[in-house]
């Protein structure tokens, strides 16, 4: 921290009042849309609202409430409320707390958008006004290098995913003939031309968002924002923005091959490798974090497929996820802020002194890991049910599901005693108030109420509506925690069995992991910093061989591409060059003789030491030229040509004079001389070629067919080139006159300055 | 022009006579008053900007042409001129300061810039090949001087010596294009090569090769690669004053130029010309997107990003219907809007009255200066095509007319090169926002300014709210070139 900062006050004042007003607004928004839940849930409506936006271009500003939506909305309104209430506790006494509670305010507002937006153009909007946002609560913490590189490394990642979706969007819209959601959902685009690409770049645009394979390294990353932004933003909201569009399309885009593989081994990449990856972590967060991509992972597994149970299964487990993991971080930060740190090999024995906290954390565990009769064994007794029914990849869907949730139930059983049991009491530095300790408690609580109630509580008709929403086939599941003896409940056994285990040997297993070779957990994240740093080099190549500051190449580049442009456009007109050498033995002697004249002063120009010497050489070659002009009878252009090269060869010369002696001047037969001369060359072949092909084409002789015929009887003049000068355009003419006397004014100014004032002004001599 | 003298038939080009007027009094008044009235030169010439811009407001906006032809008023010349003039406005009012504070206070900065706009303004409306010249020239000759105004400085020379040359190269070629066109069309009307070019048969192979010189002049004005080599010299070496002009006004205008004639006399060759422009538009994209990626110095970005962001506009020409015009000519409004803020913020950045131009001198600006770095972010984010600020719906109507077209691979490779342009602009970002506060700007004592870079933020945050007025102007504009 620097001395300048430390002199500056804080801009805002320290207040946990946009925390309230932040609660305030989720709840406004909660009640709003829980009274929309009978009309969607129960009579299945669908609700629409629009304001004009863009007329001219059809663009409205248009909110669609359907079962999905509302699940989504009553997720982000009900986690924000209990996040706000949180965070009031949590920031008092930070200096950034009302920016940081600012932007959060935003962010819910854009993600409340995004979910009920029906105009593709609006949903985009508040889908890049959310990666704006979680970019700067990301990267709050500032102070730490690493935080800057990960807010840096998130907003790349998801903006870069944003602008795919942007083009997705574009396509989908020519696509479905409308931006509008309720009309593309009507359509099944999966026979379009287009399919495939629009496909990509929505899963692009969607995988980074949810960061899935092979995107998923950023959320970890992302982690260094404070805990109820994590808790917020990169679990219960924000992460599952893309999974809600891949589900909002997947009436019109699933049911291909493409899209059930693609998702399927993404999804499944994820699911396991990400648990995996939990067993890794020391820092619970980051565990927490892994945890979170895991089900991230498995969502998308399951939008994979097509059958309604398995649309089900995702959207139920959508549902448990949000109301632990959000539980969970929640602990973690009391953790973090009573213990002072969230590493569990540090943190032992908090049960005496954090009783509420343990209470959320086992409650929030416990149906994390899938014990009945939380809301979390419902969730996972419908993942295996429905992974054993899916037509293709059956194994595949089953065994991600078996050893991810295993994984799971390890790592929640884990959580859930490591930190709390133990003799090494490390006794909290600070006591929590009970906003902090409300809000994990309540969440975890629902988890437990909702199990066995989840025939009661409105819970099932929304997933179905929901789940309604994604397919037209209406999913008939009981979500309830008895289904009798099956499969199902012996998986589900083996799964708990297998979880308690891992919990027992967690440490030895987290060892050999954490030592084992090949860090894995960071080869995406290499591929990221490669992939940037690849990006750089390449910029460093464009910029020192292009843009090297040396005129030289400059017009070296504009010549060449000239010659390419006009090799190409004549080539694309399939123009051929005419026979060359046509009637080239009609050329008289004294013709040939001026032609090497001329070449030979070119020669010169181009060999000659002295500068001097090459202007001189330029005069002789433009004076050749000019004598073509005398033979070709065209005296006149032959008159001003030979005035034009006296005059440059006389002021250059004059110029010459006053410029320092040329040291680097150095012509020989270097790599960079032949390749001047090859350029040189091309262009002259080109546009010599390109004359001769010219002179073949007809000219367009109206112009002087009507000199020809009015000079004599308009003008009364038989050379029609003074007629043309002084009577038909007798006022260029003069302009013309004009102009040269102005210039010859000016010139004599400019000689008399430099007369008058020399050693007071300017001089080019003492420049650098 | 036989007959006898009308002004009514002049009145079209009203605007442009008066502030040709008003540049000749102010040179003579100048040099009168010398450089100790640069201020109040500066003032007149900021009064005689507005009183166009009102005169060009008055007028009939509808098709009229002046004796012989030359000249052309239509919708689209009155938007593009509003353009041009609220851009030299903004420049002169923010370079008042900028001037004093450089020492390079000379009355002639107002008068050149007024004369650069001049061009700018016949060269929008030119409908001919001689006038499309000679108006060319009037603006060109002017930035050349501007270049290397600041001419005690090393750079600032440079930077005009290689703009002049590389500029001279340019027109020789445009004149070479346009004498091969006459020959071989008969005309340098615009309405009258238009005409024989559709009468044509077969297009022939001279009037091609005219065509492809003066897209090679009309290129190497909006800087389109492999054409821009001088951009990034000149946008550092040249007083940050000159910059600005640089960014905002010719290019729009050079834009607008490069429209008309590809739209007016070459409309019959559209095959033709689109190869060549699908060459500089992607190269343009790229270049400006990968070259950018490495700049420390602000001002040399800027350069590289006015590359890329020219290289969108033209895929607008590409797609060479209506829609396309206008997308082309909504994306050069906002982009003059957030160019004019950016430009604001860099005049801004002087530390103990020393201009400054790396990006590392932006650090901690969110702490020193929270207003302006959230209205630089606003116009970050914008320029790297993000909802819901303007930039993203210049960038989207773009993508949406090319892809309307059929143009599938460039909307594709322009969405690419913008990921990768989203780059620079969140790296500036990141800067001011995270990283360690360097020392803190000297007060912005310029008012101008100051209200240039809050209208440009309010601009770019606000458009989503009404953008219909605005995407109608564009949109409109560009009807005109499309009624014959």
């Amino acid at each position: 921290m620097n001395l300048t900062r430390l002199r500056l006050p804080a801009h805002l004042p320290v207040s946990p009042l946009a925390a309230w007003v932040g609660a305030a607004i989720s709840f406004f928004f909660l009640v709003l849309l829980l009274g929309f839940l009978p009309a969607v849930a129960r009579d299945g409506e669908v609700i629409r609202l629009a304001i004009e936006w863009i007329p001219a271009l059809g663009i409205d500003l248009s909110f669609r409430i359907d079962g999905l939506s509302l699940l989504f909305g009553l997720v982000i309104s009900f986690v924000g409320l209990l996040i706000f209430v949180y965070s009031s506790a949590y920031f008092r006494g930070d200096p950034e707390a009302t920016r940081i509670l600012i932007v959060l305010v935003a962010f819910m507002l854009a993600m409340l958008g995004l979910v009920l937006a029906d105009h593709l153009i609006a949903l985009f909007v508040f889908w890049e006004l959310t990666t704006i946002t979680s970019f700067i609560l990301i990267g709050t913490r500032h102070e730490d290098a690493l935080a800057r590189r990960n807010a840096l490394q998130a907003i790349l990642v998801t903006a870069g995913g944003g602008l795919c979706l942007m083009a997705a969007i574009i396509l989908l819209g020519e696509a479905a003939g409308s931006y509008q959601l309720s009309e593309i959902i009507t359509r099944d685009l999966t026979d379009h031309p287009h399919y495939s690409a629009i496909l990509t770049l929505v899963l692009l645009g969607c995988l980074t968002k949810s960061a899935l394979f092979p995107f998923h390294f950023w959320l970890p990353n992302a982690m260094a924002a404070p805990t109820p932004i994590s808790a917020y933003l990169h679990s219960a909201t924000m992460v599952k923005a893309g999974l809600y569009l891949l589900a909002r399309l997947h009436p019109s885009l699933a049911g291909t091959d493409l899209w059930f593989w693609s998702l399927a081994v993404t999804g499944g990449i994820t699911a396991v490798w990400s648990s995996i990856q939990a067993l890794k972590q020391r820092d619970l967060k980051l565990m927490l974090a892994y945890t979170t991509v895991m089900a991230l992972g498995t969502i998308a597994l399951f939008l994979a497929a097509d059958s309604g149970k398995a649309l089900m299964a995702a959207l139920v487990f959508l549902l448990v996820h949000a109301l632990y993991k959000a539980a969970l971080f929640m602990v973690v930060g009391n953790l973090d802020k009573a213990a002072g740190s969230r590493d569990w090999s540090v943190l032992k024995g908090l049960r005496r002194f954090m009783p509420w906290t343990f209470a959320a954390a086992v409650l929030a565990a416990l149906s994390m890991a899938g014990v009945p009769p939380f809301f979390g064994f419902i969730g996972k007794e419908i993942l295996i049910a429905a992974s054993l029914a899916v037509p293709a990849g059956t194994f595949w869907f089953t065994g991600a599901v078996v050893v991810s949730a295993a994984l799971m139930a390890g790592v929640a059983f884990f959580l859930m005693t490591s930190p709390f049991f133990g003799d090494r009491a490390t006794p909290p530095k600070k006591r929590l108030s009970a906003a902090m300790v409300v809000p994990p408690l309540l969440l975890a609580a629902l988890g437990l109420i909702a199990g066995p109630f989840a025939s009661f509580l409105p819970i099932t008709p929304l997933l179905q509506s929901a789940a309604l929403s994604l397919s037209r086939e209406a999913p008939t599941i009981e979500l309830t925690l008895w289904h009798g003896f099956g499969p199902v409940l012996y998986i589900s056994i083996g799964i708990l069995l297998a979880g308690a285990a891992l919990a027992r040997f967690f440490v030895p297993v987290h060892r050999v992991l954490y030592h084992s070779p090949g860090k894995l957990s960071l080869t995406a994240d290499r591929v990221y910093d490669g992939i940037l740093h690849g990006l750089l080099s390449l910029a460093e190549v464009l910029t020192l061989v292009l843009q090297n500051g040396r005129q030289r190449f400059y017009v070296m580049t504009i010549f060449s591409t000239l010659v390419g442009l006009i090799g190409l456009t004549a080539l694309n007109r399939s123009f051929l060059p005419p026979a060359l050498l046509g009637g080239i033995e009609g050329i008289p002697l004294y013709q040939w003789i001026l032609c090497a004249f001329i070449a030979l002063s070119v020669l010169l120009i181009v060999f000659s030491h002295s500068r001097m010497l090459a202007i001189c050489a330029l005069g002789t070659a433009g004076t050749g030229i000019a004598l073509f002009f005398v033979i070709f009878s065209a005296p006149d252009v032959a008159m001003t040509q030979f005035m034009t090269e006296i005059l440059v060869v006389i002021i250059l010369t004059l110029v010459t004079l006053r410029l320092p002696v040329f040291h680097n001047y150095a012509p020989g037969f270097g790599a960079g001389r032949i390749r001047d001369a090859a350029i040189a060359i091309a262009s002259g072949v080109c546009v010599s070629a390109l004359m001769l092909s010219m002179v073949h084409e007809p000219v367009d002789l109206s112009v002087s067919d009507y000199y020809g015929a009015n000079s004599y009887t308009e003008a009364k003049g038989r050379n029609i080139v003074n007629v043309i000068l002084v009577d038909f355009r007798a006022m260029d003419t003069l302009g013309e006159i004009v102009v040269v006397a102005i210039a010859g004014l000016a010139c004599h100014a400019l000689i008399k300055l430099r007369r008058y004032s020399r050693g007071q002004r300017f001089d080019a001599r003492n420049l650098p | 022009m036989q007959g006898e003298f009308e002004f009514s038939a002049w009145v079209p080009a009203l605007p442009e006579i008066f502030l040709a007027l008003a540049s000749m009094a102010l040179l003579v008044a100048g040099a009168f008053i010398g450089n100790k009235g640069t201020r109040v030169v500066c003032y007149a010439a900021l009064w005689s900007i507005a009183v166009t811009a009102l005169i060009l407001i008055g007028r009939d906006w509808g098709r009229s042409l002046v004796p012989g032809g030359m000249f052309v008023m239509d919708s689209f010349a009155g938007l593009t001129k509003l353009m041009i003039l609220a851009g030299l406005f903004a420049v002169v009012a923010m370079s008042i300061r900028y001037l004093h504070q450089e020492q390079i206070n000379r009355f002639e900065f107002p008068v050149l810039v007024m004369f650069a706009g001049l061009g700018m303004m016949l060269m929008v409306s030119a409908n001919d090949m001689l006038s499309l010249y000679v108006a060319l020239e009037l603006q060109s000759l002017a930035l050349y001087v501007l270049a290397a105004f600041h001419r005690d400085t090393a750079y600032s020379a440079e930077a005009g010596i290689k703009y002049f040359v590389l500029g001279a190269i340019s027109s020789g070629m445009l004149l070479f294009g346009i004498s091969l066109i006459y020959g071989f069309a008969g005309s340098t009307n615009f309405d009258m090569i238009a005409h024989r070019l559709e009468d044509m048969e077969a297009i022939r192979l001279p009037i091609l090769v005219g065509l492809v010189f003066v897209l090679v002049g009309l290129a190497f004005k909006i800087s389109a690669v492999p054409f821009h080599m001088w951009t990034p010299d000149v946008y550092q070496g040249a007083p940050t004053a000159v910059t600005t002009l640089f960014a905002l006004v010719p290019k729009v205008a050079a834009m607008a130029l490069l429209i008309r004639v590809l739209f007016g006399p070459f409309a019959a060759m559209a095959p033709d010309w689109g190869q060549i422009v699908t060459l500089l538009a992607v190269a343009s994209m790229i270049v400006g997107a990968f070259a950018a990626l490495g700049q420390e110095n602000i001002k040399r970005l800027m350069a590289f990003s006015s590359i890329s962001h020219m290289g969108y506009a033209l895929i607008g020409v590409i797609v060479a219907d209506e829609g396309g015009v206008g997308s082309v000519m909504l994306y050069l409004l906002i982009y003059m809007v957030m160019t004019a803020g950016v430009f604001a913020v860099i005049l801004s950045m002087r530390r103990d009255n020393l201009a400054v131009e790396s990006i590392g001198d932006l650090a901690g600006l969110a702490r020193t200066r929270p207003f302006v770095a959230f209205a630089m972010a606003a116009l970050l984010f914008s320029m790297a095509g993000v909802p819901p600020l303007a930039g993203f719906f210049g960038k989207f109507f773009i993508f949406v007319e090319a892809v309307d077209a059929g143009y599938y691979v460039l909307a594709v490779l322009g969405v690419l090169t913008s990921v990768v342009a989203a780059y620079y602009y969140l790296r500036i970002v990141k800067v001011m926002f995270f990283d360690e506060s360097a020392e803190p700007f000297d007060p912005n004592k310029s008012l101008s300014g100051r209200a240039v870079l809050f209208v440009a933020a309010l601009f770019v945050l606000t458009f989503i709210a009404w953008p219909q007025p605005v995407i109608s102007i564009a949109y409109d504009a560009s009807k005109a070139l499309f009624i014959q």
